[in-house]
């Protein structure tokens, strides 16, 4: 079953500045990807490649079509949010549905009017009068009624409180994630995210820094709760980030990349690699990486 | 596979944005708390369980989490799957749990209480039963 | 519903409250005008004109010519706005931040442009058209029972009438098509400019044309700019305004009307086919190409992105 998005040496240069420098990761049907970085670490140029809305370099495919020349294609194909605060403002729930009806082939307002009883939006509804949160309810009630096989969320959560997000993400878990069906999600938001990823694309200025399964992630990385009083032999299997965990045994803790001798697993308690803290690993800002020494 | 059955206050509630203990695999700790459910008889012999998605909108898993979760359960065989249609309780799987968990407890977490009872000076009349 | 038909559906959901406030204000206004004090002066250009107070004109004249001024007058007043508002256009979804939601829906960027200027230039100000017509026929039909009573004005040759009003919605909506090739130039460019350079679009448009007039034309052995412009000018208004034998000239009282109104169809047929032959020149087609330069360059911004 070939991914539903294959990308090779995917570069996209602004003039002078390289948003995205030499990409290549694929992304299978069935998934829940995480496309994590700081801002301005490439994420939304990532995702409008993705849509067609920039010229690239290197080879990209998304859903077996070239996203630059097949755009509208594309789109027919795809359930897509850009941005949360996008929707008119001066028209109702219903007229979305009627245009959407009308500009998307796939889209059914019958589910979209289904998916939309779980909000407290109703029909009538202008989008002007309507919360952040539920703004964001109805974009996601929209696309989720368009059938696709791949969901492109572009920090959809941003700015929200957190009923919202725990509204949103229920509803695509409930609604979309099916085992047919993928979806790509950014954010810098690692925390709340964790649990509902299957795969992480883990972006730092422009670069792929990880492309791996979240069970993959536990498999080569090992975290390790100490004793503050076995820092330095700690330190000295060069962990990729040593910090404090309080709460557990000990309050500091290490991240490997590989397991580390049997001896130095033995100062402490072996932990779940958390997604935040191999996020700050590998995508700490250069100075940081100078000063905090090996 | 040994079930922790919490009766912290944390693992009642509902989720919200709930935060796993860093120290086991999340899919663990989503089977501890179906089995603690089972227990409880939140959960009824016979029945079906609830959907991959549901389970995963209700705790905010990936499915694939909630997935291993269940696959472990039959595994132990707490759960079956009945012509394809997903997973149900097995007849028979809150004796097998309560009989496993009375086993536990009698080996492992009893011997440590009694242990420290003593080392207390206390006896089975000092201790509150309600 | 096709995709451009929902996008032309869209336009109207967006924009209907506007519009049909501007379709219906004028023949508001004018049944105001004309049921007040009961007197309506109108003086046209080339000739006095100078109608009696409408009671004592005739049934057939008050229906004619009010319902062409409240039908000119609305479709005037359309024209002015749509005008007015096309540069603005341009940047609308920009400023009201739903850009990025169109452009996520599978739309082309020249289907959009497309459906956005059909819309705008050419059928709402039909609507206009037609609703001002409509609206004529109101306040005629309001002074003529007040004055001359309801039999008078069911007896008028409707016939006659109705023709005519066709030949004249005929007449004019190819205007409305003509008027707006020949003016494509100037209502396409400066929203190009709007769109690129957006506030400062239309005034770089307008310092443009000034050092084209002033400035160009001096230095060349003969002026380019500036007949240029007023040449698309000249050929819009004719599209649109030449309504020849509607300046009947001497006293609009003392006309024949029945034989008028049955002659304009003819008339106006005569006019239409000069008005087409007029478009097959040069000139017709540099304006053209000049428009399709400003619909290239709005679709080129919109693939740009923002």
């Amino acid at each position: 079953m070939e991914p539903l998005i294959q990308a090779r040496g995917l570069s996209l240069r602004y003039g002078r500045k390289t948003a995205l420098a030499d990409l290549s990761f694929d992304v299978p049907k069935g998934r829940v990807v995480g496309l994590l970085g700081h801002n301005g670490a490439g994420k939304t140029s990532l995702m409008k490649a993705l849509v067609g809305l920039h010229d690239v370099e290197g080879e990209l495919s998304v859903l077996g079509l070239q996203p630059r020349r097949q755009r509208v294609e594309l789109l027919q194909s795809l359930a897509y949010i850009p941005d949360v605060a996008v929707l008119p403002r001066w028209a109702r729930v219903s007229q979305l549905i009627e245009l959407m009806t009308g500009l998307h082939p796939r889209f059914s307002a019958e589910r979209a009017r289904s998916l939309l009883r779980r909000t407290s939006v109703g029909l009538g509804d202008q989008v002007k009068h309507l919360s952040k949160g539920m703004v964001v309810q109805v974009h996601l009630a929209l696309v989720a009624a368009v059938d696709a096989r791949l969901m492109i969320l572009d920090e959809p959560t941003l700015g929200l409180d957190v009923i919202s997000r725990k509204a949103f993400y229920e509803m695509l878990l409930d609604e979309w994630c099916d085992g047919e069906r993928s979806v790509l999600i950014s954010t810098h938001q690692v925390e709340e995210i964790e649990t509902l990823l299957s795969d992480v694309l883990m972006l730092n200025e422009g670069k792929l820094v990880l492309s791996l399964s979240l069970e993959d992630i536990d498999r080569r990385f090992v975290a390790l709760a100490h004793d503050p009083a076995a820092a330095d032999a700690v330190a000295a299997a060069h962990p990729l980030l040593r910090y404090r965990a309080p709460g557990m045994a000990g309050g500091a803790a290490a991240l490997f990349d590989g397991a580390p001798s049997a001896a130095v697993l033995a100062l402490g308690q072996r932990l779940r690699p958390s997604l935040v803290d191999l996020f700050v690993a590998l995508t700490r800002q250069p100075e940081i990486n100078r000063t905090s020494g090996p | 596979m040994v079930y922790y059955i919490s009766n912290t206050l944390a693992d009642r509630q509902g989720p919200t944005m709930q935060t796993w203990d860093p120290h086991l695999p999340i899919y663990q700790q989503l089977a501890d708390r179906l089995a603690a459910q089972l227990l409880d008889g939140e959960l009824t012999e016979g029945e079906a369980m609830p959907s991959v998605r549901a389970l995963a909108g209700r705790y905010l898993l990936n499915p694939l989490t909630v997935n291993r979760a269940l696959q472990a359960l039959g595994d132990d065989g707490l759960l079956e799957t009945r012509r394809g249609m997903g997973f149900y309780v097995r007849p028979g799987a809150l004796a097998q749990l309560r009989d496993a968990e009375r086993h536990r407890f009698l080996g492992h977490e009893w011997p440590m209480l009694r242990t420290r009872l003593r080392r207390l000076g206390l006896s089975a009349t000092d201790l509150n039963w309600e | 519903m096709t995709p451009f038909t929902t996008l032309i559906r869209r336009e109207w959901m967006q924009h209907r409250l506007g519009w049909l406030l501007l379709m219906g204000a004028p023949s508001l206004l004018l049944l105001l005008l004309t049921l007040a004090d009961g007197g309506l002066t109108i003086q046209i250009d080339d000739g006095a004109m100078r109608l009696p107070k409408m009671q004592q004109a005739p049934a057939l004249l008050q229906t004619a010519l009010l319902s062409t001024v409240v039908a000119g007058l609305t479709f005037g007043v359309a024209l002015l706005a749509m005008a007015i508002q096309l540069p603005g256009l341009a940047r609308r979804d920009q400023q009201d931040g739903s850009a990025e939601f169109w452009t996520s829906l599978p739309i082309g960027h020249a289907q959009g442009v497309s459906a956005l200027l059909l819309t705008q230039i050419l059928l709402l100000p039909w609507l206009a058209l037609v609703a001002g017509l409509a609206g004529g026929l109101l306040v005629s039909g309001a002074t003529v029972i007040a004055t001359h009573g309801l039999l008078a004005w069911l007896q008028q040759p409707w016939g006659l009438l109705g023709a005519a009003a066709l030949a004249l919605l005929a007449r004019v909506s190819l205007g409305l098509l003509l008027a707006a090739a020949w003016l494509s130039p100037l209502l396409l460019l400066p929203m190009a400019a709007s769109a690129w350079l957006k506030r400062w679009g239309v005034p770089v448009v307008v310092v443009a044309v000034l050092v084209g007039t002033l400035l160009i034309d001096r230095r060349l052995s003969a002026p380019v700019v500036q007949p240029a412009l007023q040449r698309l000018g000249s050929e819009a208004l004719q599209a649109l305004l030449r309504l020849g034998p509607l300046n009947p000239g001497g006293a609009l009282q003392d006309l024949d009307w029945p034989s008028f109104l049955a002659g304009l169809p003819a008339q106006l047929l005569d006019e239409a086919t000069g008005l087409v032959g007029r478009a097959a020149t040069p000139a017709f087609v540099l304006a053209l190409a000049g428009g399709a330069l400003g619909f290239a360059l709005l679709v080129l911004r919109r693939r740009r992105g923002n």
